[in-house]
C-alpha cells in the first residue's frame, strides 16, 4: 500500500523532483562562483550558507506545493479518500519524500560547492561532517515549516507573505537576534565551524521540525474531504483584494515608522584622532562643555591599536577604524558592541565617564573585536578565540595595577576550583564561558598567556600571533584557508613554544595554584 | 397423526437477515447550515436502492459519510455487519464506490489506475477489471485527461466493480451521461445485483433512473428522509383526491399536501395529494386518483415523513 504511493509520487512529480534538483545545483554553483570571483562572502562555504538562507527555501516551497497544494488544487484528494488508503499514509508518504529529497538537494550542494572550490577550502572529515548535518538539519527545518503552510490551503501565501516581511522587519530594524535561534545558528557559523558540532542548535531544530511536521498531521489528518472545503483551497476576489490591501498598508507603515538607525560614520560631534592610518572616532552622547576626555580617550586608543596592529604584522589598509560612543547606563564592564554593516568599522559603545570605567578594557576588547572582524568571523570561532582572548587579557592587563592583577589572579583560581580546565575547555571556549561565564574564562586564559609571555619571552609571543591570528581573510583570497590546513593551531603552538597543548593547560593550572594569594588558614579563618 | 408437525422444527426460528447498510440519526452540519438532520435509512442485502432526492437535499454528504470522507456530527452508521462512527478501512475494502466527480490523476491512464487501485484491495481482479474496460469501451492506454466525461464515469464503474465488492456505493453515477449512456449504465449496474447479488446503493434525482432500476427507493428532503419503501407501494399508496371545501379528511388518511385550484376544477371544493394504506383505500367509499411519479416525488417533498 505504501509503496504504491510512492511509486504514484515519483510517476506524477519525478520530473520535477529531478528539474528542481538540477536547478538547485546550477543556481548553487553560481553562487560558488560569484563568491569565488566577487567575493561575496567569507568563503566558499559561507556563499553557500546565504544560498541556504536566501535561495533554497523557494526551491523546498515548490517542493512542498508539489507534494501537498496541488493535490487538494486538483481535488485528486477526493478521489484519494475514496479509496481504502489510510489518510496518515497519505500524508506519510509526502512527508517522507520531502525529507529525503531535500537531504539530497542538501548533500548535492555541499558536494558541489567542495568540488567547485577546486580544494582551496580545507575540508577535514570533521567539518564535512558538520557541514552535512547542519544544511541537511536546516533544510529539513525548512521542509517543516513549508509542509505545514502548504496545509493551509487558501491561506498559504498570505501567511508566507506575512512571514517573510516579519523576518525582514526583525533582521534589518530590530535588535532581535534572528541568528541565535536553532535553526538560523546551524548556517550562521556556516563555512566557518569546523570543530565544534552545534550540539544545542541542532537538537532544538530537529525538534522544532518535528513540531511542524506533527501540525501538518493534525491538519492533514483533519482537512475535510469534502468538495466545498477543497473549493476552498482558492482564495475569492474579495479575499484577495482584503488580504493584498492590508499586506500593502502594513508595509507601508512599518516603512514609514521605522527610522533608520544612524551609521557610525555620520555620527554629529566626533572627536577624531589619527596615527600611522589608524583612526579612532570618539563620540559623546550630548556635546559637553570641554573635549578633553575624549581627546584623551581617542589619543590613547590610536596609540595603543596602531602599536599592537604593527606589533601583529597587520597592514594598515586591513585594519577598521574604531568608533567609540558614549552610552550611559551599561551594566556589566560598561562597554558593548555592536556589529555595523558591511563589516567596515568596529563600534564599541563605552560609559568612559564613569569613574570605574576601564580604558585598557576597552582597547584590549576593541582589539579583539578588530581581529574577528577584519578575519570575517574565522578568528572569532575555529580553536582560535582561545589565543585572541589570551592577547587581549595580556594587553588589558599590561599596565595594570598590582591590586587588579591580583583580583584577576584570584578570579582564576576560584574559576579553576569550581569549573576545571581542560583542553576541550580551552578550544571550546564559548561553550567554557558560558559554564563559568566570560569574565572567569578570561581570567583562566589570561593566566596561561601570562605563563607563555614570562617563560618564553614577548617575541616568541609575537612570532605565534603573527601565525595564527593575524591573517586578513579575503573575500577573494583562499590561501588562509590552505594555511589552517597545512599549519594547524595546534601544531603551531607545538613549533613555537614546544609545548603540546595538554602541557600548556597542565601549566596553566599550575601557574593559577601558585599564584593564589588566599592560604589555607586564611580560608579557614574567613570561614 | 405425526407428533411433530412436519412445518415445525426444534430450531428456532431464524432471525431477519440484517441490512447491508443502515444508519440511525445520522446529523451533519457545515456551520449553521444542517445538512444532514436525523437520518435513517436501510439497505437490504442484494437489493438495488435508490437514494433520491433534488440538488442540495444531502445526498453526497450522507454518501460521503458512508465512505468515511466525511465525520457525522452524531448518529450510527452500520456497514456490512459493523457499527462504526467512522467507516473503516477494511469495510472501505468491501465497497465499491463511484463519486460524483471523478478526480482521477489526469496523467494515469486506465492501466495505470487499475494497478494504483487494484493494489489497494485485497480482492481486486485483474482479469473482470480488464474485461469491464473491453465490455464499456473505455481504452485501457489513454491518459485520463483524453477521455470524455462518459468515459471517466464507465472508468470508475469498473474501478469499483474490480475489487469484487459486497456493496456498491454510486453517487448520481449518471450525471453528465446522454441517455444511452445512462440506460447503459443502469443495466451494468442491474445486472451486477442481479447476477452476482450485490447490494446497490445509488444516489440520483432523476426519478425515471430509480423507476428503472431500483427496488426501493427513499426520498431525502433538506437533510431528513421523507419516505422510504418500494415505488410501487408508494403509488399505491398515494393518491390525489377532491372533497367538498367543508368537508374533513377521514380517518386513516394523512396529507401531503392541498393543491391550488385549477380552471375547471369544480366549486367548493379542494384538491389533496393523501397518503393512505393500501387496505384503508379498499376500504374507503373515496376514489383516489393515481398519480405519476413525478407528482408524488414533488408532493413528497413538501411534506413530513411517511415510512412504508
Amino acid at each position: 500500500m505504501t509503496a504504491v504511493l510512492f511509486r504514484k509520487e515519483w510517476r506524477q512529480h519525478g520530473l520535477w523532483f529531478l528539474i528542481l534538483g538540477g536547478l538547485t545545483l546550477v543556481i548553487f554553483l553560481l553562487v560558488v562562483q560569484g563568491v569565488n570571483q566577487d567575493g561575496t562572502g567569507g568563503g566558499i562555504f559561507f556563499g553557500i550558507g546565504q544560498g541556504m538562507t536566501y535561495v533554497f527555501p523557494i526551491v523546498v516551497f515548490i517542493l512542498c506545493h508539489l507534494l501537498v497544494a496541488v493535490e487538494y488544487r486538483n481535488k485528486t484528494q477526493l478521489f484519494l479518500e475514496g479509496l481504502p488508503l489510510p489518510k496518515w499514509k497519505m500524508v506519510f508518504v509526502k512527508a517522507f519524500i520531502a525529507t529525503l529529497l531535500v537531504c539530497l538537494y542538501t548533500i548535492g550542494i555541499v558536494l558541489i560547492g567542495w568540488l567547485a572550490s577546486g580544494g582551496s577550502e580545507a575540508v577535514s572529515p570533521r567539518f564535512l561532517g558538520i557541514l552535512l548535518s547542519t544544511s541537511a538539519l536546516f533544510g529539513w527545518f525548512i521542509t517543516g515549516f513549508f509542509f505545514l503552510v502548504a496545509f493551509l490551503g487558501r491561506y498559504r501565501i498570505p501567511v508566507l507573505i506575512v512571514v517573510f516581511f516579519l523576518m525582514n522587519w526583525l533582521v534589518a530594524s530590530t535588535a532581535v537576534p534572528v541568528g541565535d535561534f536553532p535553526p538560523f545558528a546551524l548556517i550562521q557559523r556556516f563555512g566557518f565551524e569546523r570543530e565544534i558540532w552545534p550540539r544545542d542548535a541542532m537538537i532544538s531544530s530537529a525538534i522544532i521540525t518535528l513540531l511542524f511536521f506533527a501540525a501538518s498531521f493534525t491538519l492533514g489528518l483533519a482537512k475535510e474531504g469534502s468538495v466545498s472545503a477543497i473549493l476552498g483551497e482558492k482564495m475569492s476576489y474579495r479575499e484577495k483584494m482584503f488580504i493584498g490591501a492590508s499586506i500593502a498598508i502594513g508595509f507601508i507603515a512599518v516603512m514609514v515608522w521605522e527610522t533608520p538607525a544612524a551609521q557610525p560614520f555620520d555620527i554629529p560631534g566626533s572627536i577624531a584622532e589619527e596615527r600611522d592610518g589608524m583612526r579612532v572616532f570618539v563620540s559623546p552622547e550630548s556635546i559637553p562643555k570641554t573635549a578633553d576626555v575624549e581627546i584623551q580617550l581617542a589619543s590613547y586608543l590610536v596609540r595603543e591599536l596602531s602599536e599592537k596592529r604593527d606589533w601583529l604584522g597587520i597592514s594598515e589598509s586591513d585594519f577598521p577604524p574604531l568608533y567609540v560612543v558614549e552610552k550611559t547606563g551599561i551594566e556589566e564592564d560598561l562597554i558593548e558592541w555592536e556589529a555595523v554593516e558591511g563589516d567596515k568599522a568596529i563600534l564599541m559603545y563605552a560609559d568612559y565617564r564613569n569613574p570605574e570605567f576601564n580604558r585598557e578594557t576597552l582597547m584590549a576588547w576593541s582589539m579583539s573585536q578588530t581581529l574577528d572582524t577584519f578575519s570575517m568571523g574565522r578568528n572569532g570561532v575555529e580553536h582560535r578565540w582561545w589565543i585572541v582572548c589570551g592577547y587581549e587579557g595580556l594587553w588589558e592587563m599590561e599596565d595594570a595595577s598590582p591590586e587588579r592583577v591580583k583580583e584577576r589572579e584570584q578570579l582564576a583560581f576560584d574559576t579553576l576550583e569550581e569549573f576545571g580546565f581542560s583542553v576541550e575547555q580551552l578550544i571550546g571556549r564559548s561553550q567554557y564561558a558560558d559554564e563559568a561565564g566570560w569574565k572567569e574564562a578570561d581570567a583562566v586564559i589570561y593566566m596561561g598567556f601570562r605563563y607563555l609571555r614570562d617563560k618564553f619571552g614577548i617575541e616568541v609571543l609575537q612570532q605565534f600571533a603573527r601565525r595564527t591570528i593575524n591573517r586578513a581573510v579575503s573575500r577573494k583570497d583562499g590561501r588562509a584557508v590552505w594555511w589552517d590546513l597545512t599549519h594547524p593551531v595546534e601544531r603551531e603552538f607545538e613549533n613555537t613554544f614546544a609545548l603540546t597543548l595538554e602541557e600548556f593547560v597542565e601549566a596553566t593550572i599550575k601557574i593559577i595554584e601558585d599564584h593564589n594569594t588566599e592560604e589555607p588558614n586564611d580560608k579557614e579563618a574567613a570561614e | 397423526m405425526p407428533l411433530v408437525s412436519p412445518t415445525m422444527t426444534s430450531e428456532p426460528p431464524a432471525l431477519p437477515p440484517q441490512p447491508v447498510l443502515a444508519v440511525k440519526q445520522l446529523r451533519r452540519s457545515f456551520g449553521r447550515f444542517m445538512a444532514v438532520d436525523g437520518l435513517d435509512l436501510a439497505v437490504e442485502e442484494g437489493e438495488i436502492y435508490g437514494f433520491l432526492g433534488v440538488n442540495g437535499a444531502g445526498k453526497t454528504t450522507t454518501i460521503r459519510m458512508l465512505m468515511g470522507i466525511v465525520a457525522p456530527d452524531s448518529g450510527t452508521i452500520r456497514l456490512l455487519g459493523e457499527e462504526t462512527r467512522r467507516t473503516t478501512l477494511k469495510q472501505k475494502q468491501q465497497i465499491g464506490y463511484v463519486s460524483q466527480e471523478q478526480a482521477f490523476y489526469p496523467w494515469m491512464t486506465a492501466e495505470m489506475l487499475g494497478k494504483f487501485v487494484g493494489a489497494l484491495y485485497p480482492t481486486w481482479d485483474r482479469q473482470e477489471y480488464d474485461r469491464l474496460l473491453k465490455v464499456l469501451e473505455v481504452p485501457s492506454h489513454r491518459k485520463v485527461s483524453g477521455l470524455s466525461g462518459g468515459m471517466r464515469v464507465k472508468l470508475a464503474l469498473a474501478l469499483a466493480i474490480a475489487p469484487r465488492p459486497s456493496l456498491l456505493i454510486l453517487d448520481e453515477p449518471t450525471a453528465g451521461l446522454d441517455p444511452v449512456a445512462r440506460r447503459e449504465f443502469l443495466e451494468i449496474i442491474t445486472h451486477q445485483a442481479r447476477e452476482y447479488g450485490r447490494t446497490t446503493f445509488f444516489s440520483t434525482h432523476l426519478l425515471d433512473e430509480v423507476e428503472r432500476a431500483a427496488d426501493r427507493v427513499g426520498i431525502i428532503h433538506q437533510g431528513k428522509m421523507r419516505f422510504e419503501g418500494k415505488l410501487t407501494h408508494l403509488r399505491d399508496r398515494v393518491r390525489r383526491i377532491r372533497l367538498n371545501r367543508e368537508a374533513a379528511l377521514p380517518e386513516g388518511f394523512a396529507m401531503w399536501r392541498e393543491l391550488e385550484p385549477e380552471a375547471g376544477d369544480p366549486e367548493n371544493t379542494r384538491t389533496f395529494i393523501v397518503d393512505a394504506d393500501p387496505s384503508t383505500w379498499a376500504g374507503s367509499a373515496m376514489i383516489g386518483q393515481r398519480l405519476s411519479l413525478d407528482d408524488i416525488f414533488i408532493a413528497c417533498v413538501g411534506i413530513s415523513t411517511t415510512r412504508i
